[in-house]
């Protein structure tokens, strides 16, 4: 079942083989969830929404055709969530403050760091979390899919219901929005240094 | 278009997202524009900086969780239907289920065979009064079962646990044993005490040799006899009000309580009342008894219903399902679940489970049946009552005296306008015996 596609996986999910349930658990509980948790930045509602999107992804699993990429399929399923969930209850957009217990879920890869850099990268990840959730919502949604799914345009466009030359533009602007508010403000924690 | 910047390119040109033509282009573009080349750094590095940002995994309890919310929807959807025959992964567990009936059944035959003298002339003197297929606990047991593995499951369409012979896979019945154990509400059977469970075996032809029935009878004896008490007391009280509230008081003091109640008084105007009662056990003679005397006793029923039977064949359901669920539970605690094993576990417990909470159901409407005796208790006033008649007196007492006092009134009333009447006449009298010397005077002259 492990050398299955995504697509044969879910033909024969359709055709009632319950344990390819385990498979897409265990390929796609985590992506759908950091996707998630990216946009909300509320652990609970991320899980929440990604249990929906696998309860979704079984009482919907006869409408799948292999036309479409199962994770395009997957992750409109947790776009279309995440939208609704955003207009029920209006997202944070405060951060969490370093003494939440939010604070541990961010970590950044930095192998052997001092204890400046240390410091250093707790500053760049409040900033990097600050700038990237005051991007509008669907700039930070495709700029996450691009930057940690690794999707790429095409899928979505799909994901969002958008042209593709709208998410050209809307990765394009979410870059340029982080440019004008990140980088300034890492050469300022890092000292002047270029990042 | 690219005399000027690609700036608006860079992101899907760093994404790899360009055709090949404006790929060509932009590069070309970036060959010669180090404004531009600076700006595709800067995407880079966010590019870079944003990966560096790491979101924690899920729990390991997210997949069971999932997991439980589909069988949960489906069960609620009533979809599912899932074949409980030949489930190997229940062999082991089932297994030790059924090999601990075998070794219990064998054992008590090997007894029953010791004691056989004893136990035929026991059995002998039972047999015109119990009917063993009524109400009793049915293990059939193929004697050639040696070495074979069975496995317990509830079917939920004959209501009953059953043994499924799992070593034979296909091609003969399906049901090699059966442990069957059969109701019936109108079981209705005397015993002699006996000191234990006696046995009693019937061989039957399957087709497929020598097949031993046995029957555990369970003992009805004196000590643990369940039986529900009724009794129905009419009466007839000089005061319905009073005797109600003697009722309420007496079935209180022995440690009952009112079941429901109704008091209200006839066309003619006497009270009358029905008092549903229940009374501790021990106390249905003492209630019956105190009852009878708060009047003139009309009627009074007893009846009484043996439920022995049906008490401890259920008590015995219950046991083994006890005993399959939780063997079953722990088997399938051992394993790691996946979607379909959850699904069956549920559909395979939750009819046990419910059949378990009926069984419990029962049995306490039963035991309180049985501990608590139902009393009715009815009561009216004599159709021509002493209360009835003593009001009537008094009306009419209290109406003479009425009628004295108004006429005492009318007396003291009237003699003063007697007197002024009086007076007024003398008045008259002595002017008119005046004036009439005058008035004879003045018409002589």
């Amino acid at each position: 079942m492990q050398n299955m596609t995504d697509e044969e996986l879910m033909l024969s999910y359709q055709e009632g083989n319950m344990l390819a349930m385990d498979e897409f658990l265990r390929r796609y509980k985590n992506p759908v969830y950091h996707f998630v948790l990216r946009l909300s930045w509320n652990p609970a509602e991320a899980q929440d929404i990604t249990q929906e999107v696998f309860l979704r992804l079984h009482q919907h699993r006869d409408e799948y055709r292999p036309i479409a990429k199962f994770s395009t399929w997957l992750f409109t399923i947790a776009h279309n969530l995440s939208v609704s969930r955003l207009r029920q209850k209006k997202w944070a957009v405060s951060w969490p403050r370093s003494n939440d217990e939010s604070e541990e879920l961010v970590e950044f890869e930095s192998p052997d760091p001092s204890p400046r850099e240390v410091a250093a990268n707790q500053e760049v990840s409040e900033k990097l979390k600050e700038c990237i959730q005051g991007l509008p919502f669907l700039q930070k949604e495709a700029l996450v899919l691009r930057e940690y799914e690794k999707l790429d345009y095409q899928e979505i466009s799909k994901i969002l219901h958008t042209p593709l030359s709208t998410v050209k533009n809307l990765i394009h602007r979410a870059r340029m929005n982080l440019k004008d508010k990140l980088i300034p403000s890492l050469k300022e924690i890092r000292g002047g240094t270029d990042v | 278009m690219f005399r000027g910047h690609v700036r608006k390119d860079l992101s899907a040109y760093l994404d790899d997202q360009l055709s090949g033509e404006i790929k060509e282009k932009v590069e070309k573009h970036l060959a010669d524009c180090a404004s531009c080349r600076e700006e595709l750094s800067r995407l880079k590095q966010i590019s870079e900086q944003l990966k560096a940002w790491q979101t924690p995994d899920l729990g390991d309890d997210f997949d069971s969780r999932v997991k439980h919310q589909i069988v949960l929807g489906e069960l609620e959807k009533g979809e599912v239907k899932m074949n409980t025959k030949n489930i190997p992964s229940w062999i082991p567990s089932s297994a030790l289920v059924v090999g601990l009936l075998l070794v219990a059944i064998v054992g008590q035959f090997y007894v029953k065979r010791g004691w056989e003298g004893k136990l035929k002339s026991a059995t002998d003197g039972m047999e015109d009064q119990f009917e063993p297929a009524k109400y009793s606990s049915t293990l059939t047991l193929e004697s050639s079962s040696a070495g074979r593995q069975f496995e317990p499951y509830y079917d939920e369409k004959y209501d009953k646990v059953a043994l499924n012979d799992v070593s034979r896979k296909s091609g003969l019945a399906g049901l090699e044993s059966v442990a069957n154990w059969s109701r019936s509400e109108e079981t209705r059977m005397s015993m002699p005490a006996t000191s234990g469970a006696s046995l009693t075996e019937q061989p039957v032809d399957s087709g497929e040799g020598s097949v031993i029935v046995v029957y555990p009878v369970l003992p009805a004896t004196a000590q643990g006899e369940k039986v529900i008490r009724n009794a129905q007391i009419v009466l007839e009280v000089a005061d319905g009000r009073e005797a109600y509230k003697q009722a309420s008081q007496i079935c209180q003091e022995l440690g009952g309580y009112l079941s429901s109640s109704k008091f209200y008084k006839d066309k003619e105007g006497r009270e009358a009342g029905t008092i549903i009662m229940r009374i501790p056990k021990d106390k249905f003679s003492t209630a019956q008894e105190k009852l009878s005397t708060l009047g003139k006793v009309e009627d009074i029923t007893t009846d009484s219903r043996d439920v022995t039977q049906e008490y401890n064949s259920l008590k015995t359901q219950l046991d083994t399902l006890k005993i399959i669920y939780d063997k079953m539970l722990e088997a399938f605690k051992k394993r790691q679940v996946t979607i379909p094993d959850a699904i069956r576990q549920e559909s395979e417990l939750a009819p046990i489970r419910s059949k378990m909470e009926n069984l419990s159901n029962r049995i306490a409407q039963l035991d309180n049946s049985i501990s608590f005796t139902t009393i009715t208790l009815g009561f009216h006033e004599p159709k021509v009552s002493e209360k009835t008649l003593s009001e009537s007196r008094n009306i009419i007492k209290e109406g003479m005296i009425t009628a004295k006092i108004n006429f005492i009134k009318f007396l003291a009333g009237a003699i003063p306008t007697a007197i002024l009447t009086a007076v007024w006449v003398i008045i008259g009298l002595v002017v008119f015996l005046l004036v009439k010397p005058l008035i004879s005077s003045f018409f002589k002259k």
